[in-house]
């Protein structure tokens, strides 16, 4: 009796360790590759800054010090102030949580999951049940919803954030519908190719012979196979998601103003380059630019070494 | 192939419906009028009122919808009784008049009790009289009348009406008038028949302003294009030729930054670095009545910013292509019978490669689109992406619909352009 718990208890011990082997390779992955590390760092970066904003810096991203508008960086100041006297650092850093860490959905409801991150999320909802469905059932229903999502593909992507953001104004909220709409018919067609492939194998015949439902086998089987491609496309998904509300920030219908957004910043940034300021549209273009690359070097850097094993 | 294209122009005008229909919709629901963005936030009630009946904007949405697509003169012609034409002034204004039953060309206006009617001869002179026996009474006994008035309005004049209308002049101001008009229909061709309507931001004709606007779009997008298409093959196939190697690491990252890279951010960077720093060229456009290809200086920076998101992007997609096909049987073969290095390369490889790019480039001209509105707003290029983005802030409904069908236009037709083109690239595909 004792070795037989023994044993189970060994075989428990060894399943876990194979998880955690399997984890550890798939980080490993990344490090592999020195175009990922070098991604992984920029975005740790950013997440580690966002995480600790209130700690790296002794100003909010609102007060506004107005005996020092439009300077440049100095030992007060670590990166200059903007055109009302505020913290550049801060707003920098506040908005990098906006991005990546928060939701803000008013002023008192605030919820975990940065605002580019729940754009990818919801589109990723939506997307893989519409690709789902549509592979694993085909006929009519694969038709129809194709048909609409080459529609939306036919209009152009800026046209569809003017006409969304307009018609719902400017919030977070609204951002992420947007980003939903937007990224959508992509996902969709991604995760139906990918259903047709795995609709043909084996555990799935299995599963349906078992009498599974269809959304057990959709979900619990089909998903969960087609995981690899979905991923790395879901994280260049979430640099287009930054840079999305980059632009609609820089054009007015991104968060409503003090809100340190960084597309607001560049374009408010903007009016005081030729006065001789460039800090204020600088810093938050090198801010995007710099999290954008670091999410699409980790990206390829993962496609190409998982490419490379296969 | 004739039935492909067929159903592809279907297809075409289906997304130009449903675009439209949304805009539309989406446009009326969403908060905010286009009198207070016109008039200013300190209007009376009825001052709006009146503004919007003028402009036709109190009728039901439906309506409108149709007015815009297939235009009202046919429906107030209707209401008048007479034919409308309108036909192009000598100061190139366009007016409307009803067509008298002698073919005269005629309008009217109300003076007092009276009616008056305009006739106008071919010369572009015109004389007054007194038009009274139009009146027609109803069962209340109230003298009314249809007819054509001088503000390209068909509009509902009664006989001792005392409503008090507020005509809005830009530049001017508020003229307050008594004994108005009732009812109006503002006269327009309709979006179909090639009329996009008047602009209400502006109050002139919309494709006007459009017409200009897409040109300076047309010429910042083809520099680019000019531009970017031999570099970024070039390019690409260089990276293409030895995957791994160090000049496709640093052209395929390097192309990738500044695909990824946001327009507007890569726009101040070089606006910071050559406009400000190094002084070379100016960091903004201001062309006034010019032609942006009389201020070339001022087309360095859009066009270098516009290139530089292209270049990244074609690049990659060469080089993929490229990549693709050095690794085939055939190019191994080719290296196996011992020809020369660059007769391959030349003669084999990049011949296949470049079939990729061409269709995928034109299939990306619905993201470079989204790159030239932004552009545009960096530099305050007067474009036709910048006037979108203007419309849809004022919700000025016309303009904002014949922007976003040209960019459905251009968006789908290049899509349908690129399959026509791939299937003479390569004979084996068949569209049935």
């Amino acid at each position: 009796m004792t070795v037989g718990e023994e044993a189970t208890d060994l075989s428990r011990v060894e399943i876990r360790t194979g998880r955690l082997r399997r984890m550890w390779e798939g980080t490993s992955i990344i490090f592999a590759s020195r175009t990922a590390t070098i991604g992984l760092i920029i975005v740790l970066f950013w997440l580690t800054v966002a995480a600790f904003a209130p700690l790296l810096t002794p100003y909010t991203s609102l007060e506004q010090d107005w005996k020092a508008p439009n300077q440049g960086p100095s030992s007060a100041h670590f990166l200059g102030t903007d055109e009302l006297g505020r913290d550049l650092w801060s707003r920098l850093i506040y908005g990098a949580r906006i991005v990546l860490l928060v939701l803000p959905i008013s002023e008192k409801l605030w919820i975990p999951g940065g605002t580019a991150l729940w754009g990818v999320f919801a589109a990723l909802i939506v997307g893989m049940t519409l690709g789902l469905v549509s592979g694993y059932y085909g006929g009519w229903i694969d038709e129809i919803v194709m048909r609409l999502l080459d529609a939306m593909m036919a209009v152009p992507v800026i046209l569809l954030y003017l006409i969304i953001m307009t018609a719902l104004g400017a919030s977070a909220l609204n951002v992420v519908i947007a980003v939903t709409i937007v990224g959508t018919p992509g996902i969709a067609r991604l995760v139906r190719s990918l259903t047709l492939d795995i609709r043909t194998r084996e555990y799935i015949r299995a599963s349906e012979t078992r009498g599974e439902s269809a959304w057990y086998i959709m979900f619990v089987e089909i998903l969960p196979n087609a995981r690899g491609p979905i991923i790395v496309d879901a994280m260049l998904r979430v640099g287009y998601a930054i840079f999305a509300m980059g632009t609609l920030g820089f054009l007015g219908l991104g968060l409503p103003p003090p809100s340190p957004d960084w597309g607001s910043m560049v374009a408010k940034g903007q009016e005081f380059i030729l006065a001789g300021s460039p800090w204020a549209a600088l810093w938050p273009s090198v801010a995007i630019a710099s999290l954008v690359v670091g999410l699409n070097l980790l990206a390829d850097g993962l496609r190409e070494e998982s490419m490379r094993y296969q | 192939m004739a039935k492909f294209i067929v159903r592809r122009v279907f297809l075409l005008l289906l997304t130009m419906v449903l675009v439209s229909m949304a805009v539309f919709l989406i446009t009326e629901a969403s908060p905010g009028n286009v009198a207070r963005n016109v008039l200013g936030a300190f209007v009376t009630p009825e001052q709006e009122a009146s503004f919007l009946a003028q402009m036709g904007l109190d009728k039901p949405v439906y309506i409108r919808y149709l007015y815009w697509l297939i235009g009202s003169d046919w429906h107030a012609s209707r209401k008048v009784g007479l034919p409308l034409k309108r036909i192009t002034t000598e100061k190139d204004f366009e007016e409307w008049w009803a067509v008298r039953e002698d073919g005269a060309l005629i309008r009217w206006k109300l003076q007092g009790e009276d009616l008056i009617a305009i006739v106008r001869f071919a010369d572009g002179t015109a004389t007054e009289y007194t038009n009274n026996e139009r009146w027609q009474k109803d069962k209340a006994g109230v003298s009314s009348f249809w007819g054509v008035a001088t503000q390209n309005h068909v509009v509902r004049l009664e006989k001792g009406s005392d409503k008090k209308i507020w005509t809005f002049v830009v530049g001017t101001g508020w003229m307050e008038t008594t004994g108005g008009p009732v009812e109006y229909i503002p006269l327009k061709k309709g979006f179909i028949r090639g009329d996009p309507g008047l602009s209400l931001r502006t109050g002139r004709p919309v494709a006007k302003s459009l017409f200009i606007r897409l040109r300076n779009s047309m010429v910042l997008a083809g520099i680019a294009f000019v531009i970017v298409m031999p570099l970024a093959l070039f390019f690409g196939v260089i990276a293409g030729l030895k995957e791994g190697g160090i000049r496709d690491r640093i052209l395929s990252i390097g192309g990738m930054m500044f695909s990824v890279i946001p327009e507007f951010v890569t726009g101040i960077f070089l606006i910071l670095i050559f406009g400000v720093w190094l002084g070379l060229v100016p960091g903004a456009t201001v062309f006034g009545e010019k032609a942006p290809w009389e201020r070339p200086d001022m087309l360095v920076l859009p066009v270098l910013t516009l290139t530089l998101i292209e270049l990244g992007y074609v690049l990659r997609i060469t080089r993929a292509s490229m990549v693709e096909v050095m690794r085939s049987p055939y190019i191994r073969t080719a290296f196996l019978k011992g020809l020369p290095y660059w007769r391959i390369v030349l003669k084999h490889a990049v011949r296949n490669a470049l079939m990729a790019p061409i269709t995928v480039i034109m299939l990306h001209v619905n993201w470079l689109m989204g790159g030239i509105v932004i552009v545009e707003v960096v530099f305050g290029y007067p474009g036709l992406g910048k006037y979108l983005l203007e419309s849809a802030l004022y919700k000025d409904i016309n303009a904002l619909e014949a922007g976003a069908m040209i960019l459905v236009i251009v968006a789908v037709g290049t899509q349908l352009i690129a399959d026509i083109i791939y299937t003479f690239l390569n004979p084996r595909i068949r569209y049935m």
